[in-house]
């Protein structure tokens, strides 16, 4: 569950959102560690995207209401070398760190770690939402992979808000009459046991050698099993209902993209406000995006590569727009005294620098105060092309993970320690 | 010194480490590590004492297997009738060689979370009727109906008692006997009863008919299988022999070719491997068609007999679908059909290695790379494993005007460091030159100048030699002792789901030497693996 919200369960104001009642209590870092939001978008921003002198500009505009609680990074390269075809080596790398080979990352994604280091005594410890994520690109190359838990082993995005709801909420929202959804909890629990039983049993009648595979199985059943316990006696009063768009076919239109994204927002934001999990990623579309919404002229992908700069500004303007709106969707939950947003940490970027495959810079957007790390209201221009690895590692930092001397497997000064000019 | 223990002289002392796969001489892999500057022979590893083939040929114990993401949505949707879509959900499976077999890591939390997903998923689909059963004259009918397709065995009492238990929980929790036997349903696939293939210590029919469906089908027992072994029709040689060849006929078995053929030559990557965009007849519909036509042209020749595994390496004829023609060049006849062999361009294709599909999985996003395929022949065909040096591999110079890839690769040569595994690599790859990073073939270069495929195969066998594009280097490696033996290795890690130890050298000699006698024929390999003792259980066939 989300702990940080222990700290306002004293407020007024807390306790209508959201009424945990929880049974057991997590240690205290784990309660004071800040949410964190990773948002993608593919295939970069036009050049000249960055803040004016004087306010954020025209091509920003959309974030203005959120300037004070925004960090832009304008500088980083991305983890490869701009020869290699970023569609392929640019998403696996940019969360991890990794040298990606046959377009699969060596190394675990950041949210990945930290769902190991913080998530596991949430109800999930983390959530990966999509728009289109998997939607079949302009190139017809098999859907890029962005997060990670192992080497060679990503992880998919789930672009069906109504499948998303379902696992999320569907157990824990007060739209259900109580008792039902205790007897669905009843329901897992029974079968569990059942499940445990008959492992226990088979447990017996294997070698030496194989138990140690049951034994494990045992050990995620149990812990499947207090998470449920732990589940159970949340309740969440939302004004969420089930989605109503959703289906395969249904998410991978055009027309539906805009409302997909914003519904899986809304899930997302509502997640972290139910203390449901505190690590969330949001993966908009892919690097060969097929995507095409009114008013564009082409393919996403067509269009960054070679359309006129007016029509990638365009086509930038809707991500920027679309980040403006998930802010503000962070910002209003009141948390009692403070905001969703002060308490969660976004971090939102693409995996090149615009659609020409280059890796210098790559845009970066922080928002949210979560963590009391970032020192947010400003632009920060690096110099000395620092690689994103050392934001990674700050996101680690911010997060409480501390200890944490670098992220990925670049050796070079660029490459290595927390990036001390965000704090 | 058997021949394979020469080729691991000839690697070390050129200072590359090259493992051969154990399974003949050693318990661990034959590796064996030489500084480039050293020119002494190595003492070696390998006793020749230890070949002779121990009296009892059993082969090592199996391991306790859990369902592969595509066993697992098959046998479900087999036993329950219902579509099933898993493998996407489920975390990647762990590999044995090449081969999914989930034989040695316990499941991750993220697997079995995603398991109960997929359960209550799974259960919703069962049509209503099915699940109706509230009297008790109809409750032991619809247990059988239910959970024992699931459980691929017959239910003992001890299991009738505890799911009438978890019935009457389930009942009262939900207040239907639709629910309660919905409820049975999802506990019936979260068990390890359907998530493992358990098995006794000795092998019983059933269990056999268990490893025989998943082997050859990716799925449990059909009906008729399971009546054999009922039946005791597993029990002798010629039973066993009987159901095999059935089997082997029936449309299911087109996934054992297919499991193969992926994992042999990698071919699970084709519908990922990025390609420049330039490429533009390389779409999905391409990728998919490439695949189609490896598997088809392999499926007819492994498990039709339509030829043996020379015509594999060497035929001049190929399966193709209308979407592949254009990368190989050759107009649509008008009375087109898929299922008819096409007659290769002449001079420019010849067996599976000149396949699209092979050539496009080994090549960068840009070109054809004469490293990756030289690797793969020796890694997957030749079963010889260099391992990446202990060093920083420095980059290969930047490619400079007019430079031909030979000449890039030159350095290869140069460095002593490089050349040390890149003179075994780099040959073999050079003889496929003349297809490009989709499997097109090229006369000339991109800058113009005839096409260079001058190879060689020069792995210490008595077939090395030089190599001018793809049909010699097939002929080559097809007389290569060790491909043979290799191609026999791989089939028993995809039988067996385990790598292979000392006590499988007897199983690979006897299972080589038989293939050899049945003129390399595949589907007579497939029939005597699954018959070899440590597959079927039975006694082996008295040996002259």
């Amino acid at each position: 569950m989300n702990f940080s919200r222990r700290r306002f369960l004293g407020a007024a104001g807390t306790a209508a959102l959201c009424g945990p009642f929880l049974r057991s209590r997590p240690s205290k870092a784990q309660a004071l560690a800040p949410n964190l939001v990773l948002v993608t978008w593919p295939d970069g921003l036009e050049p000249g995207w960055q803040p004016e002198e004087h306010g954020l500009g025209s091509r920003l505009e959309a974030l203005n209401p959120h300037r004070d609680q925004l960090l832009v990074i304008d500088g980083l390269i991305g983890g490869i070398d701009s020869e290699l075809n970023a569609h392929s080596e640019g998403p696996p790398s940019m969360w991890t760190g990794s040298r990606p080979a046959e377009g699969l990352s060596q190394l675990p994604s950041i949210d990945h770690l930290l769902a190991e280091r913080i998530g596991r005594d949430s109800p999930f410890p983390k959530l990966h939402f999509g728009v289109q994520s998997t939607r079949t690109g302009v190139l017809g190359n098999a859907s890029p992979r962005y997060f990670f838990s192992a080497p060679g082993a990503p992880v998919p995005s789930e672009d069906d808000p109504q499948v998303m709801y379902e696992r999320i909420f569907s157990a824990v929202l007060s739209t259900e009459d109580r008792s039902d959804v205790l007897r669905s909890f009843q329901r897992r629990e029974t079968i569990l046991s059942f499940v445990d039983d008959r492992l226990r049993n088979a447990r017996l009648r294997v070698s030496a050698e194989d138990r140690p595979k049951l034994d494990a199985h045992l050990a995620s059943i149990e812990s499947i099993e207090r998470s449920l316990a732990r589940l159970r006696d949340l309740s969440c009063d939302s004004q969420l209902s089930r989605p109503e768009i959703g289906g395969r076919a249904a998410v991978d239109l055009d027309e539906g993209f805009e409302t997909v994204a914003d519904v899986q927002g809304d899930l997302l934001v509502t997640a972290l406000s139910c203390g449901l999990t505190k690590i969330a990623t949001l993966q908009l579309s892919q690097t060969d995006s097929a995507l095409q919404l009114p008013g564009w002229p082409a393919a996403l992908h067509s269009v960054m590569h070679d359309h006129p700069t007016a029509d990638r500004i365009e086509v930038n303007l809707w991500f920027v727009a679309f980040l403006a709106r998930l802010l503000e969707k962070l910002a209003s939950v009141d948390l009692g005294g403070a905001s969703l947003l002060d308490e969660t940490i976004v971090v939102a970027t693409s995996e090149m620098a615009i659609g020409n495959h280059g890796n210098d810079p790559i845009p970066y957007f922080v928002a949210g105060g979560g963590g009391r790390h970032f020192r947010l209201g400003r632009t920060l221009r690096l110099e000395g092309k620092p690689r994103n690895t050392r934001l990674l590692t700050s996101i680690m930092h911010a997060m409480g993970q501390t200890d944490v001397g670098s992220i990925g497997e670049f050796e070079d000064e660029a490459s290595l320690g927390a990036l001390e000019e965000v704090r | 010194m058997g021949q394979r223990t020469w080729l691991v002289i000839l690697y070390a002392c050129a200072g590359c480490e090259a493992t051969l796969d154990p399974g003949r001489n050693s318990n661990e892999p034959v590796s064996v590590e030489m500084e480039p500057e050293v020119e002494v022979d190595p003492p070696l590893p390998v006793d020749d004492e230890e070949m002779t083939p121990s009296p009892a040929c059993v082969g090592a114990a199996a391991p306790l297997r859990r369902l592969t993401r595509q066993e697992l949505e098959l046998a479900l949707s087999a036993a329950l009738r219902v579509p099933v879509e898993a493998a996407r959900a489920l975390p990647p499976d762990e590999t044995v060689g090449p081969f999914a077999a989930n034989s040695s890591l316990p499941p991750s939390e993220s697997w079995t979370r995603t398991i109960m997903e997929l359960a209550e998923r799974t259960a919703r689909r069962v049509p209503r009727e099915r699940l109706s059963c509230d009297q008790p004259d109809c409750f032991e009918g619809t247990l059988q109906n239910l959970v024992q397709p699931l459980w691929r065995r017959d239910l003992a009492p001890e299991d009738e008692n505890v799911l009438r238990e978890l019935w009457a929980r389930g009942r009262e929790l939900t207040g239907t006997s639709t629910g309660a036997w919905t409820l049975i349903v999802e506990a019936a696939i979260q068990s390890p009863d359907f998530l493992y293939r358990l098995e006794s210590p000795s092998l019983t029919p059933n269990e056999l008919a268990n490893r025989l469906a998943f082997f050859l089908w990716a799925e449990g027992p059909d009906a008729r299988l399971w009546a054999a072994s009922e039946a005791g029709g597993l029990s002798t040689r010629a039973g066993l022999e009987e159901e095999i060849d059935r089997m082997l006929d029936d449309p299911r078995a087109a996934r054992l070719s297919e499991r193969f053929v992926t994992g042999w030559l990698d071919l699970s990557r084709l519908t990922e491997v990025p390609k420049h965009f330039s490429f533009l007849r390389f779409d999905a519909e391409a990728r998919a068609a490439m695949k189609d036509e490896t598997i088809r042209f392999f499926d007819a020749i492994a498990r039709r007999s339509e030829g043996n595994l020379h015509t594999l390496m060497t035929a001049e004829w190929t399966l193709l679908d209308r979407a592949l023609l254009p990368i190989y060049g050759l107009a649509v006849p008008d009375d087109f059909d898929p299922e008819r062999p096409i007659t290769l361009p002449e001079g420019q294709r010849y067996g599976i290695l000149s396949h699209p599909s092979v050539m496009t999985v080994h090549s960068t996003s840009k070109e054809s790379s004469p490293i990756a395929r030289g690797s793969m022949i020796l890694d997957n065909l030749l079963c010889i494993h260099i391992e990446l040096p202990d060093i920083e591999i420095p980059e290969l110079p930047e490619p400079t005007p007019g430079q031909s890839k030979r000449e890039r690769l030159a350095a290869h040569n140069s460095e002593p460091a490089c050349a040390a595994c890149h003179q075994f690599i780099d040959p073999i790859g050079f003889s496929f030159e003349a297809l490009d990073a989709i499997g097109q073939y090229q006369s000339e270069d991109a800058e113009g100048r005839p096409i260079d495929d001058q190879g060689a195969l020069s792995v210490g066998s008595p077939s090395d030699g030089p190599a001018t594009g793809v049909q010699a280097l097939s002929e080559r490696i097809m007389q290569t002792p060790d491909f043979t033996e290799c191609f026999v290795r791989q089939w028993m890690r995809l039988g067996f789901g385990r790598p292979a130890t000392q006590e499988d050298a007897c199983v690979l000699e006897r299972l080589t030497e038989s293939f050899v006698d049945a003129n390399h024929d595949m589907r007579t390999l497939i029939t005597e693996l699954a018959m070899s003792p440590s597959f079927s259980g039975l006694p082996e066939e008295p040996r002259p």
